[in-house]
């Protein structure tokens, strides 16, 4: 059985916002690799969907 | 990790919590009613471990202290790959905390780290996931299964989603969702306000551009206003002058009114009073010689009554004498008017009452014509009468006679009724003409008889007045100086047919017929003083006359007289002037007194002081006429001439001229009056002239600060515009901001919705192929191979293939065991794929089950218990909560926590 499970894709579930603040991070390093400057939007929408997360907790 | 040993004191319900030791492997089954403390266990661990527990956040420690104390503590021991390790936190409940790591060499504690950082940091490093994976991966919470099942979740997704937490993020992902639309709007409303603000301010803008050449203009028009302004303080000093001249003008008139009053009413009074005692004056000396003629006649009357007195004798004789001759006097007076008719005149009364002979004589004459006329009248009446009764008999006898027409046979011959007829009608005609002829022959007779009375009247009437002619002229020629006896009176008395006369001369005879001698002395004597005293007496009659007349003027007078003496202006002196004729001299005087009275019209309080000071307001306004003429020559009417107006008052030209030449010389003051009035009327077409150049200036004074009033207005609305579009560019640029803003968030949102759809596509596609992998693999070992294929969607749909009804069902299609363990294994499966990620094959783990089983029958909870530790090597300790005391036998640690007690120690 452990030999059919691959590490690389696991079902580790963190909290959503961990999730979101991973997801975009992944997103703002791969835009800093396309040289986009202006990512402080990223961080805006990042703060914005915490916040956003977290009020819909129920 | 795996938990060797657990220590708590004053930790929530436990005073002290003590279990020396735990099993290394196997399942440590907790038991215990509600409310004894069950999950306490594992949440003291988790405190320990993490310093917060599942229920209480990191800063709410005072509610985990035991109610009776004030500070708590928990020691946990654990192992990590054979390691030991233990950790000790404090709390208290005024905020103090403290932490210590050991690791557990032979039974020695070796302090690692202290402090809540360093020790965090440590067990981070030690054991690397952090509380929320943990809690998500290795601890089920209790109910946690049996809540997703009881809420009657619709389906799997829905399931899966809250497990792992991908509705909160679907949810915020939909908040997004919907509020991008509205973004959209508002953007929208945005660009659509701000076009507005620019047309607006457009249009703003084209109205700023004409304050230039407004103010221009009103810079322009402010220059005109104080030239015509200047030009109007001119103008209006001058109708100011003008003013001041027409007032000065109306005082000229008024005053030159009042002067010429005062001085006519000066002078007249200076004449009044002159008259009055010129006429005073004639008064004395009228009463002195009044009283002078009253002596002459006094003195004149004793004169006469002494020689009356004298001739008494001779006097008594001459009154008889002069008795007769009244009488003959009055006799001839009574045939004079015997000689008169007033007949024919307007005296009516005269024709029936005829007093005098010459009346009745008249009257005689008038009636003998009317009888007369009567006569002829009634003798023509009688000759026709005659006549037709002629006609009527004689011919029809002739003809009857001579038998030329025998009508009485032939009237014999008609109808007895045509004679009958014939008879009825000759009969009464023939007595009517004898009754007339017989009347008329009577009435004839007796006119006659009248007419002769009346001539036989007539000439007794014609001797009677031609007797009292005659004696008329004997009357007329009798005088008293031919009487000289008694019988040349006798003679008188035989020629006189005057009864009274007559007896007036017998008495006379009888009385002096034996004193005949007496009666002639006397007579002459008295003959001789009627010649003598005549003279005296007429002048004592022309005397008495004067007098009479002089009484008769001071009578006449009296009232002006007294009038004159009561005015306290006039002084009666003592000086008399005595006139020729008082009379002229009085109605010259009192005509002159009752003009000048007239004059005055009873106003004589006028004095020479009022004459001067009339005199010299008239002046003053003449010189301030002249000043203004001088200075302001144009202002006055070009009639204006002053020699005009200084008339010479004080010449005395005028006032010693008589009356009537001083008024006819006076009515030049009219023409003077005129001419002032003139002046008046004239200054107001003048004044006219320069009102309406004032009014003109006025309005356009008007005209220009109507102009400077319209122009600051429209400037003040061109600044108001300026405001205004100032506000609008605020509001504008408030509204571009507010625009990038909403286009930022737009953005921000826009990308958000992008990010949170990337995180659940992200973990939709992480989660899918495992978790059908991992529920595959688990699935078969929970449900002894009854079910072993999965079918995950990647909306991540869990579907359980049925080898009864040979196809894939919803797990919520499942009965409700089958779905637990379903659920079981989906938590099973997150902890051990994060195991498995996480750490290396041979590590050992332990997992926390709050009462799994909640819903599970004995039979299935034992099988259960029996494949907890098989489905995966890693998780060799496992914590079980539960109530169903059944399972005691299969746990291989058994920890039972009762309500009441607040010590645990096994």
């Amino acid at each position: 059985m452990q030999k059919d499970l691959d590490d690389k894709d696991l079902l580790i579930v963190q909290r959503p916002v961990d999730e979101f603040e991973d997801f975009v991070k992944k997103q703002v390093q791969i835009q800093s690799k396309f040289g986009e400057d202006s990512l402080e939007l990223y961080f805006e929408a990042l703060d914005m969907g915490k916040n956003l997360i977290e009020e819909s907790e129920v | 990790m795996i938990v060797r040993s657990l220590f708590a004191r004053n930790f929530m319900k436990y005073e002290e919590l003590s279990i020396a030791e735990f099993p290394r492997t196997g399942v440590i089954g907790i038991i215990g009613d509600n409310e004894s403390g069950k999950t306490t266990i594992l949440e003291a661990i988790t405190l320990a471990l993490f310093g917060r527990t599942l229920k209480v956040e990191e800063q709410s420690y005072a509610r985990l202290v035991y109610w009776k104390d004030s500070e708590m503590e928990v020691r946990l021991t654990f192992e990590i790959d054979e390691e030991v390790y233990r950790i000790w936190r404090r709390y208290d409940r005024g905020g103090g905390k403290e932490a210590l790591l050991y690791r557990i060499v032979d039974e020695r504690e070796e302090l690692i780290t202290q402090g809540l950082g360093p020790v965090n940091d440590r067990i981070e490093a030690l054991f690397p996931i952090n509380f929320e994976v943990c809690r998500q991966s290795f601890y089920l919470g209790q109910k946690e299964l049996s809540h997703l099942y009881e809420k009657r979740v619709p389906n799997s997704i829905e399931m899966v989603e809250k497990m792992t937490g991908l509705d909160q993020l679907k949810r915020a992902h939909g908040q997004v969702q919907e509020k991008l639309p509205d973004l959209q709007d508002q953007l929208i409303e945005l660009e659509k306000q701000l076009s507005i603000y620019s047309v607006k301010v457009e249009g703003l803008e084209e109205r700023l551009v004409e304050r230039n050449s407004i103010e221009v203009d009103l810079d322009r028009q402010k220059l005109r206003l104080e030239e015509i302004q200047t030009e109007c303080k001119t103008q209006e000093e001058n109708v100011e002058i003008q003013e001041q001249v027409r007032r000065t003008l109306q005082k000229l008139v008024d005053q030159f009114r009042e002067l010429r009053a005062t001085f006519l009413g000066n002078e007249f009074k200076r004449r009044l009073i002159l008259n009055s005692q010129h006429f005073l004056s004639l008064y004395r000396g009228l009463k002195e010689t009044c009283t002078q003629v009253e002596e002459e006649v006094q003195s004149l009357r004793k004169d006469v009554e002494a020689r009356e007195k004298r001739h008494s004798l001779s006097n008594e004789v001459f009154k008889d004498l002069k008795g007769i001759l009244y009488l003959v006097q009055d006799r001839i007076h009574q045939i004079d008017r015997n000689t008169t008719s007033q007949i024919g005149s307007e005296n009516i009364r005269s024709y029936f009452s005829p007093e005098t002979l010459k009346d009745r004589e008249v009257l005689c004459e008038h009636q003998i014509k009317e009888a007369q006329e009567s006569a002829q009248t009634l003798s023509r009446s009688y000759k026709l009468s005659l006549l037709l009764l002629c006609l009527v008999l004689v011919p029809p006898l002739l003809l009857e006679g001579a038998n030329v027409y025998p009508w009485f046979d032939k009237i014999t011959l008609q109808p007895m009724a045509f004679q009958v007829g014939i008879v009825l009608f000759i009969i009464p005609t023939l007595a009517l003409l004898f009754y007339f002829l017989v009347t008329r022959s009577r009435y004839l007779r007796v006119a006659k008889e009248m007419l002769g009375k009346l001539r036989m009247l007539l000439s007794v009437l014609q001797r009677d007045l031609q007797e009292e002619a005659e004696e008329r002229a004997k009357l007329a020629q009798f005088e008293l100086e031919g009487v000289g006896s008694l019988e040349d009176l006798a003679e008188v008395r035989s020629m006189m047919r005057y009864e009274p006369l007559r007896k007036l001369i017998n008495e006379l005879i009888d009385t002096y017929e034996d004193r005949k001698a007496l009666f002639t002395v006397g007579f002459k004597d008295a003959l001789g003083f009627e010649q003598e005293i005549k003279k005296d007496v007429e002048i004592l009659k022309e005397k008495r006359i004067i007098l009479d007349q002089l009484k008769h003027l001071i009578g006449q007078y009296c009232e002006l007289i007294e009038e004159i003496q009561a005015w306290s202006f006039t002084e009666d002196g003592d000086h008399a002037e005595i006139a020729q004729d008082f009379s002229a001299e009085f109605l010259s005087s009192s005509s002159k007194i009752l003009r000048l009275k007239e004059l005055l019209r009873g106003d004589y309080s006028h004095e020479k002081r009022q004459l001067d000071d009339a005199l010299d307001a008239y002046v003053k306004l003449v010189e301030s006429l002249c000043q203004v003429a001088s200075e302001h020559p144009g202002l006055l009417p070009d009639i204006f001439d002053e020699k005009r107006l200084r008339w010479d008052w004080d010449s005395q030209r005028l006032v010693d001229l008589d009356l009537v030449a001083f008024l006819e010389k006076t009515r030049v003051l009219n023409d003077e009056e005129d001419y002032l009035s003139r002046l008046r009327t004239a200054w107001f077409d003048r004044f006219q002239i320069n009102k309406e150049s004032l009014l003109q200036e006025e309005y356009k004074v008007q005209n220009t600060e109507q102009r400077i009033l319209f122009m600051q207005e429209a400037i003040s609305k061109i600044e108001q515009a300026a405001m205004q579009r100032d506000q609008l560019m605020e509001e504008m640029e408030s509204t571009r901001t507010s625009l990038e803003t909403k286009k930022r968030e737009q953005q921000r949102t826009g990308l958000l919705e992008q990010l949170l759809r990337g995180t659940i596509d992200s973990l939709q596609n992480r989660l899918c192929p495992n978790l059908s992998r991992f529920i595959g693999s688990i699935l078969p070992i929970i449900t002894d191979d009854r079910y072993s294929r999965v079918r995950v969607s990647s909306e991540l749909e869990i579907e359980v293939y049925s080898p009864e009804k040979e196809g894939y069902l919803d797990c919520t299609s499942l009965s409700g065991g089958t779905s637990d363990q379903l659920l079981m294994c989906l938590r099973l499966a997150f902890a051990s794929s994060l195991i498995q990620s996480t750490f290396h094959r041979g590590y050992a783990q332990f997992l926390f089950l709050d009462e799994p089983m909640y819903a599970f029958d004995s039979r299935r909870a034992v099988d259960f218990l029996e494949r907890i530790l098989k489905f995966n090597p890693n998780f060799q300790q496992v914590f079980l909560i539960t109530h169903n005391r059944t399972l005691f036998g299969h746990f291989d640690q058994t920890i039972e926590a009762t309500m009441k007690s607040h010590t645990l120690t096994c």
